[in-house]
């Protein structure tokens, strides 16, 4: 698989220099802050109700550096961290806790819009990532893709507001850990 | 205009080779371990018969992994020694009532510990803490019952040096396997 992964990652990247060559480059900063949920993790399948799909939730934020390379695309170096909550449950009687995961990832994604342009804006986005989980005594490390749906409208030419929720895959070998992310943040463009 | 569709390319391409990575999921399994009095001269086994529990059957041929497991339950020192619990696993149900019998048997497996108890205390197991005390043996041991074996075995708790005397009570062990849903 890793074959194929570095063959998409070079396909993406061949992509995005050769547009980059030819566009005029524009940048911004943003910055956000949400809540970040496990998705299908630690499910008790003998009493499974839709509801026990999501985890204890948890804070999320992060930055990001959105940067135009083609009309209707925007390529975004980002950097994201979650703290979840503990998790209580009873086993034979008696009540526990368990300790939530920290979660920090680094990663980019492209975005299937030119979110760096003045308006109103719905909008895709796939993108590739490593994130890393901790918690006491343990510690995990993995490639992620993330998928999503943001939505974003300017405040004037250099600020914008942008909601996002998203699905992160991290991924385990022939399984993968889920999360999922609401997120609003505040963008700003350095070239109007 | 071109150099969109490399980049789409390159990401479906991507997505394409991630195979069940989106039809995957951590299922919990809890099985309710029997109380029972444990000492040097004599013990039971505690059975665990994964192949009872529907879910388990379920998802038996997609799991890939062992994600995160746990023995919790109350454990009592009878004794005015302190205490180092351990945790063997044998990969089928097995009647042993000594330790010598237990050691003998060339497939047990020292799974879990040490966990230290002070003279006369009872303690609740910490979950994190209980997470942590698992060997790498043990969770390969437990992985392959799991995924190639019938999932039936046995856990028998002991000191681990010494005499010793001490209670097991509500116990539970929580296996979450990485499986495909």
């Amino acid at each position: 698989m890793k074959r194929w992964l570095a063959l998409a990652a070079a396909a993406a990247l061949l992509g995005a220099s050769s547009a980059m060559a030819t566009e005029e480059l524009r940048v911004g900063v943003g910055a956000f802050y949400g809540l970040s949920a496990p998705v299908l993790q630690d499910v008790d399948a003998s009493s499974f109700s839709p509801g026990d799909a999501l985890g204890e939730s948890g804070g999320e934020w992060g930055v990001r550096v959105p940067i135009k390379v083609i009309p209707v695309a925007t390529i975004e170096p980002y950097y994201t961290q979650s703290s979840y909550d503990d998790r209580t449950e009873t086993f034979n009687g008696l009540s526990y806790s368990r300790e939530g995961w920290d979660r920090k990832a680094i990663g980019a994604n492209f975005l299937f819009a030119n979110t760096l342009a003045t308006g109103f804006k719905f909008y895709p986005y796939v993108g590739i990532g490593s994130t890393k989980l901790e918690r006491t005594d343990e510690e995990l490390s993995k490639f992620t893709w993330n998928f999503g749906l943001g939505m974003g409208f300017s405040v004037n030419e250099k600020i914008s507001v942008h909601v996002r929720s998203q699905l992160d895959l991290m991924v385990t070998d022939d399984t993968s850990r889920k999360f999922g992310d609401v997120t609003a943040g505040l963008q700003y463009n350095f070239q109007p | 205009m071109k150099s969109l569709r490399w980049l789409i390319l390159g990401l479906g391409i991507g997505i394409l080779a991630s195979g069940c990575i989106f039809t995957s999921g951590q299922i919990q399994i809890n099985f309710d371990l029997d109380d029972g009095n444990v000492t040097s001269t004599g013990f039971v086994g505690m059975p665990v018969r994964l192949s009872e529990e529907e879910e388990y059957n379920d998802h038996k041929d997609d799991i890939k992994n062992l994600s995160d497991l746990a023995l919790l339950g109350k454990i009592k020192n009878n004794s005015i020694s302190p205490l180092d619990v351990e945790v063997w696993f044998t990969p089928n149900i097995t009647a042993h009532t000594t330790e010598a019998q237990l050691m003998g048997d060339a497939t047990a497996v020292k799974i879990w510990g040490q966990f230290h108890i002070g003279s006369n205390q009872m303690v609740q197991i910490d979950w994190n803490e209980s997470a942590a005390l698992f060997t790498k043996a043990g969770k390969d041991a437990l992985l392959k019952e799991a995924k190639d074996g019938d999932g039936d075995f046995s856990l028998y708790a002991i000191g681990s040096s010494g005499t010793y005397d001490f209670d097991i009570s509500n116990g539970a062990l929580v296996l979450v396997l990485d499986a495909g849903i």
